[in-house]
């Protein structure tokens, strides 16, 4: 399916795409409300895989009272569904956190919370990135299945690091257990990062960043991803986390199949230039830039109706391309295609409407128009 | 072997030129035969990055032993080559261009010359004398290749430096090919040296700005550039298998170039050597410097190509491009060389399925033979 409708008519009764039809052939029905979208175009939701909060608000901080508002500035983005990047200061603390998030995802409503990522917290401290060091323990079994229970079946991914000790038999469990184990926040080399690949890694937390660089002598993880037959990893396309021309580099190497683009948003998302608190910590943001007071980064300022802008601008305005990179890749790689992704009868209608200069007009979400500026 | 596949058949050659390529070819009376059955009759290899190799160091020869380090290289397949020498003082640059010249009038394998440098990073000098980097000039450049003009066929050059962009213009005006190496240009100055017409690297991913994820460099420019072309050192250490990998997924097998870099280590026993007045020590295959910077190889065109097919998967049909093909177009050549096509000079070499040498020619002129009968 093409997942970008001309020339037709969609057609949705209740949460669903009952269908789709040629403008030629529409005859109007009694008890439907009509909008007029000519020149405009119909890409399905899109789907965000790591997403920290934004608005103001830490989303693994402030479940409780955040996620209300976050939501509700979030449907101007266009993000139908996201998964929550959790991460935990101790054990308990996540343990907490997954708890709370699963009574949220439970709940229901807008955005779909279609499952957890946990950064961390079996990664390398030296490349914690925006996450502090004490959120990050050595890796153990006993840690891992007490989490996974929590998550009540909702941890979808986990970010971890394949040099740590210990780290054989947690891969092994989370894959067992149908989570998807991504490499991230770790310092491994190319031999590590390919033997990983050959034991059940299977993806990669914003590519590039937080990891060691592609070098001549030592390709590092990075090399191996792009050695590697089908592993899909994500990319942070705000043109500052990763130079243009790389996500570009990236695309002609894995193509558009296994790449998955990201916004890692920190609650400075969506807010004017100014200090927020991420993980407990201060960061500032200037323009797209957040950094921590160290200057490193420390999540990104991004939405996912910026990532389209951008992705159109590097994708030759490729708009299927792109809608593969932004939604459809991520629903793939979470097992939920069959629902959502993209725009065909039977599926959940979560449907963004764009005008030609991609701005966002109207976000269609379950049915629901929950975003209109037509 | 043809441009575009391998057939079984004989090899006419007169008066240095490749008379006839045929499944058989029909000769009258007088002439040589030499029976190569059963191995490949491949286009000799066109090495445009070599500093010496049998003792030599092409920099600090006289005629004598540069044309010995020629011959060894000849051996080894390489038909075609440009002697390199690195960054060295004006009049020792001018003297070595003349060597080359003389040595071209000898033995026409000698087809010019590369210099790698002056006009370079001290940045990324590598195992160079940094006292011999110069800031790009066009009066010096004037006086470096004054009367070599049709000798100096590449020079490697840092576009970052002040007038680097001047000096690649001037360059290309009298036809000489700029090739960007020995720099730490950014992304964006890579890009303006491309957009003045660079379109070479001097081994690439070597003695260049790693690519970074923010700031990709020229290496990052080079890689999704794919009208640009790269020397590649394929001696298992300059360059990790999976960086040949990516380059090959990014179209690159018709933009590389293999290249030796090979001192005058190549060829020799393990031990100490000199390259551009810098001792370098040769050890399994690897050559350094004291303070361990990679100084050039001791490897030879043969074993490149092995390498490459071994590392890559390459086969032979394809990989033969980059040692011969490809230096060719870069070079402006192919109406003479780089590929077996009647017409073209008898540059030749004959491989048996190990990829060892079992003879070589240039012009038409065996300038090798191992184990071959000659009927």
């Amino acid at each position: 399916m093409d997942s970008v409708i001309s020339e037709s008519v969609i057609e949705i009764s209740g949460n669903y795409i009952s269908h789709i039809m040629f403008t030629k052939d529409f005859r109007p029905k009694t008890g439907y409300e009509i909008f007029d979208v000519s020149d405009m175009y119909a890409v399905p939701g899109f789907i965000d895989l790591h997403c920290h909060g934004g608005f103001g608000i830490d989303l693994a901080l402030n479940l409780d009272h955040g996620f209300e508002y976050f939501a509700s500035k979030l449907a101007a983005t266009g993000t139908t569904t996201i998964l929550l990047s959790l991460v935990g200061s101790t054990k308990r603390n996540l343990i907490e956190v997954i708890s709370k998030a699963v009574r949220l995802i439970r709940r229901g409503g807008y955005p779909r919370i279609a499952g957890l990522y946990l950064e961390g917290p079996f990664i390398n401290p030296r490349r914690g990135g925006g996450i502090p060091a004490d959120f990050v323990r050595p890796a153990t079994l006993g840690e891992a299945i007490d989490i996974f229970e929590a998550g009540e079946g909702h941890i979808k991914i986990v970010a971890i690091a394949p040099e740590i000790e210990g780290v054989m038999e947690v891969v092994d469990f989370f894959h067992k257990n149908g989570v998807v184990v991504s490499m991230g926040h770790t310092e491994c080399n190319y031999e590590e990062a390919s033997r990983a690949f050959s034991n059940h890694f299977s993806h990669v937390t914003h590519l590039f960043n937080a990891m060691p660089d592609l070098r001549h002598r030592e390709p590092g993880p990075v090399g191996a991803v792009f050695d590697s037959k089908d592993a899909t990893a994500e990319l942070i396309f705000d043109c500052i986390h990763v130079h243009p021309s790389v996500i570009n580099l990236s695309i002609k190497v894995l193509g558009h199949d296994r790449i998955i683009f990201v916004t890692d948003s920190s609650p400075a998302t969506g807010q004017p230039d100014g200090t927020y608190s991420f993980f407990g910590r201060k960061i500032k943001k200037d323009g797209v830039v957040v950094t921590e007071p160290n200057g490193l980064l420390a999540g990104s300022a991004l939405s996912m109706d910026v990532v389209l802008k951008n992705a159109m601008d590097i994708m030759a305005c490729d708009i299927k391309a792109v809608n593969k990179l932004i939604s459809a890749n991520a629903a793939k790689r979470i097992g939920i295609y069959d629902r959502v992704g993209s725009i065909e009868e039977g599926k959940v209608a979560d449907i963004n409407i764009l005008d030609k200069d991609m701005n966002l007009r109207m976000c269609i979400f379950n049915g629901d128009v929950i975003y209109n500026e037509l | 072997m043809l441009p575009d596949q391998i057939i079984e058949g004989d090899v006419l050659i007169e008066n240095g030129i490749i008379k006839k390529i045929d499944h058989h070819v029909f000769v009258s009376d007088s002439g040589r035969l030499i029976d190569v059955e059963g191995k490949y009759v491949c286009p000799g290899f066109i090495d445009i990055h070599v500093n010496g190799g049998i003792g030599v160091d092409f920099s600090n020869a006289n005629l004598n032993d540069f044309l010995k380090a020629v011959s060894f290289h000849n051996s080894h397949g390489t038909t075609a080559m440009l002697p390199t020498c690195v960054s060295s003082p004006i009049q020792k640059l001018r003297s070595f261009l003349g060597i080359v010249k003389e040595a071209g009038k000898r033995n026409p394998s000698v087809l010019g010359a590369h210099l790698n440098g002056p006009f370079v990073s001290t940045k990324r000098a590598g195992a160079m004398k940094s006292e011999y980097v110069l800031k790009p000039s066009i009066d010096d450049l004037n006086m470096i290749i004054e009367g070599f003009e049709n000798v100096l066929k590449i020079m490697t050059v840092a576009p970052e430096e002040i007038n680097g962009i001047e000096l690649i213009r001037s360059l290309l005006s009298r036809g000489i090919i700029p090739s960007l190496g020995h720099s730490d240009a950014s992304f964006n100055d890579a890009r303006k040296a491309y957009e003045c017409g660079l379109r070479h690297f001097t081994h690439f991913y070597n003695a260049m700005r790693p690519l970074n994820h923010r700031e990709p460099g020229a290496i990052g420019f080079g890689l999704i550039n794919d009208d640009m072309t790269m020397e590649l050192i394929v001696d298992k250490f300059h360059v990790h298998y999976a960086m040949i990998q990516l380059l090959l997924k990014l179209g690159g097998l018709s933009r590389l170039c293999l290249v030796t870099d090979a001192t005058e280590a190549a060829g020799m026993p393990d031990g100490k050597y000199m390259l551009g007045g810098i001792e370098i020590i040769a050890k399994n295959g690897v050559v350094l410097t004291k303070e361990g910077v990679p100084g050039g190889s001791s490897l030879t065109m043969d074993r490149a190509l092995a390498n490459f097919i071994e590392t890559s998967g390459v086969e032979l049909l394809q990989a033969i491009k980059t040692v011969s093909e490809n230096p060719a177009r870069l070079l402006v050549i192919m109406d003479r060389k780089g590929t077996l096509e009647e017409g073209k000079d008898a540059d030749l070499v004959v491989l048996d399925s190990s990829l060892h040498v079992c003879l070589s020619m240039v012009e038409g002129n065996m300038v090798f033979s191992n184990g071959l009968k000659v009927l």
